[in-house]
């Protein structure tokens, strides 16, 4: 049987909706940009390092889609404030948001100190949170018919322990599955909807970086590093763009305040 | 439409060659379901009682209606075999069929008790396990079993024994996804919240937490509400989502 594409467009497109997708420069964030961008938004590339955010942006723009970088980080509010607002000067609106930005070296429990703490909720936790308050601000302003669709990534961790060491990454983005449904309950009247992905095992630069550098403190040991427990191994970025592209899109038109793992089924391991 | 949706977008939810199984399939979230995985490709097969297929028309080319008493073990086997035989197997298995008796707990027999367990979870597992093999020896498949969010929050009053059925069928399904992960196979739930189907009969009147409009953030949802993740979970792009339990439910349970 042929496919009908244009159902497919009625339910997953995103035609000219304006999409931020923070974190944007690798991983996970620069497959749902991509993808974003395929399934017809425009992109804001929200990335810590701008050489990153611009390759990816470049790249969009090069397959002709419509894409800018900005450098932003996240747990700065004047940063998060500026990014806003260059996306709502470029593109007119905001109809999307991906929280993706993350900070994520380990650190043993006992030499964990108040910086890491602190480093690893400012980014994750307050970014999130800043992010969501500057660009909630503009869905509302744009009318609850406009509304507005929130995806935020979150981890397994914070549903089963995965791995040692991580204790503040775990919390801080527990704090963001709090953050989730909290918003979703509070802003439904204005048709903003709020959903969050809990990622598993993704085959990322940054989880190889992670793996590879010991300054990043990664140990590998916990529940994950147990044979078998991610049912169907690990993820490419892509499987995490197309969960991410369905909260945003049409499809989940009636979801929010909705919790959803990606995980291969580790949850179930 | 762009042709970059067309080339990059869609691809990720064609199910052409794919068969499809839908139980309970001749009305409400389960034929919604069948028509968009027609939609998207598949050859599907709507099961149902004999009245209600007989009520079904104008379906769309490559769906078929076919009769099955959800109850009885040897209709299912046979139901399944025959599809085997007609479409070369099956790849794709939604577990729609359900009924509610919505009596109070205090009222309810052991045969009306047993009633709602066989169609809304035993039925579910005979089904999962004629259809299985088949998936297993094609390579991979897709078990969608669609429950309600009152399986993990109360909604109604009068629905112990509905809502039992559901929580059960919601943990058949975790199992099936830790037992069949090693064929390639991904087992979910869907939790519909308030979404009006025609089943729903029109002097209903319910009580309890879902009775109140205000719990339903989102307001109440139809049926093509919930289609949408039902292809994800049915599609290459949801391969990697197993074991879970998702709601649509316009954020009832988070109200």
């Amino acid at each position: 049987m042929a496919i009908d594409t244009q159902a497919m467009n009625d339910l997953f497109a995103v035609p000219g909706k304006v999409a931020i997708v923070t974190g944007a420069g690798s991983g996970i964030g620069e497959a749902t940009a991509h993808l974003f961008s395929k399934a017809g938004a425009k992109v804001v590339i929200a990335d810590l390092v701008q050489e990153d955010g611009q390759r990816v942006a470049d790249a969009i723009v090069a397959e002709g889609g419509e894409a800018i970088a900005v450098a932003c980080d996240v747990s700065e509010e004047p940063q998060v404030k500026a990014m806003v607002a260059k996306a709502r000067e470029t593109f007119g609106g905001i109809d999307i948001l991906v929280n993706n930005a993350a900070y994520r070296p380990k650190a043993d429990f006992f030499d964990m100190s108040v910086a890491d703490w602190d480093k690893m909720h400012a980014v994750n936790t307050r970014g999130t949170f800043l992010c969501m308050r500057e660009v909630i601000k503009v869905m509302r302003d744009q009318g609850k018919e406009r509304g507005g669709a929130i995806v935020n990534i979150s981890t397994i961790g914070t549903a089963l322990p995965t791995i040692v060491n991580n204790v503040h990454y775990d919390s801080s983005k527990a704090g963001i599955n709090s953050i989730t449904k909290s918003t979703a309950s509070e802003f439904a009247v204005d048709g903003i909807r709020i959903n969050a992905v809990m990622p598993g095992g993704v085959d990322t630069g940054g989880s190889r970086k992670m793996q590879n550098d010991p300054s990043r403190n990664f140990v590998p040991k916990g529940p994950v590093m147990m044979p078998g427990r991610l049912l169907l191994g690990i993820a490419h970025p892509i499987q995490l763009a197309s969960a991410i592209l369905f909260l945003a899109s049409p499809a989940s038109s009636y979801m929010t305040g909705h919790i959803m793992a990606v995980d291969g089924g580790y949850l179930v391991g | 439409m762009t042709t970059d949706f067309q080339a990059h977008v869609a691809p990720m939810f064609d199910l052409n060659g794919k068969v499809a199984l839908i139980t309970g399939g001749a009305v409400g979230m389960g034929k919604a379901t069948g028509l968009i995985l027609a939609a998207a490709g598949a050859r599907v097969v709507l099961a149902d009682d004999g009245g209600r297929i007989a009520a079904l028309a104008d379906l769309p080319p490559g769906v078929e209606a076919r009769t099955c008493d959800i109850t009885c073990e040897s209709a299912i086997r046979a139901l399944v075999t025959d599809i085997i035989a007609d479409h070369g197997g099956i790849d794709i298995l939604v577990n729609g069929a359900v009924v509610n008796h919505n009596k109070p707990v205090l009222e309810t027999s052991v045969e009306e008790w047993d009633s709602v367990q066989a169609i809304n979870l035993r039925g579910a597992f005979i089904a999962t396990r004629e259809a299985v093999p088949s998936m297993q020896a094609r390579g991979g498949g897709r078990i969608i079993n669609i429950t309600t969010m009152g399986s993990v929050h109360p909604v109604l009053h009068g629905n112990g024994a509905y809502s039992a059925s559901r929580a059960g069928l919601n943990q058949f399904t975790r199992n099936c996804a830790l037992d069949f992960a090693k064929d390639g196979i991904t087992a979910n739930a869907i939790l519909p919240g308030a979404i009006i189907t025609e089943t729903i009969s029109s002097g209903f009147r319910p009580t309890g937490p879902g009775a109140d409009p205000a719990r339903h953030l989102g307001g109440f949802g139809q049926v093509d509400d919930m289609t949408g993740l039902a292809l994800l979970l049915a599609s290459p792009a949801g391969r990697f989502i197993t074991g879970q339990l998702i709601a649509v439910d316009g954020g009832f349970l988070i109200s």
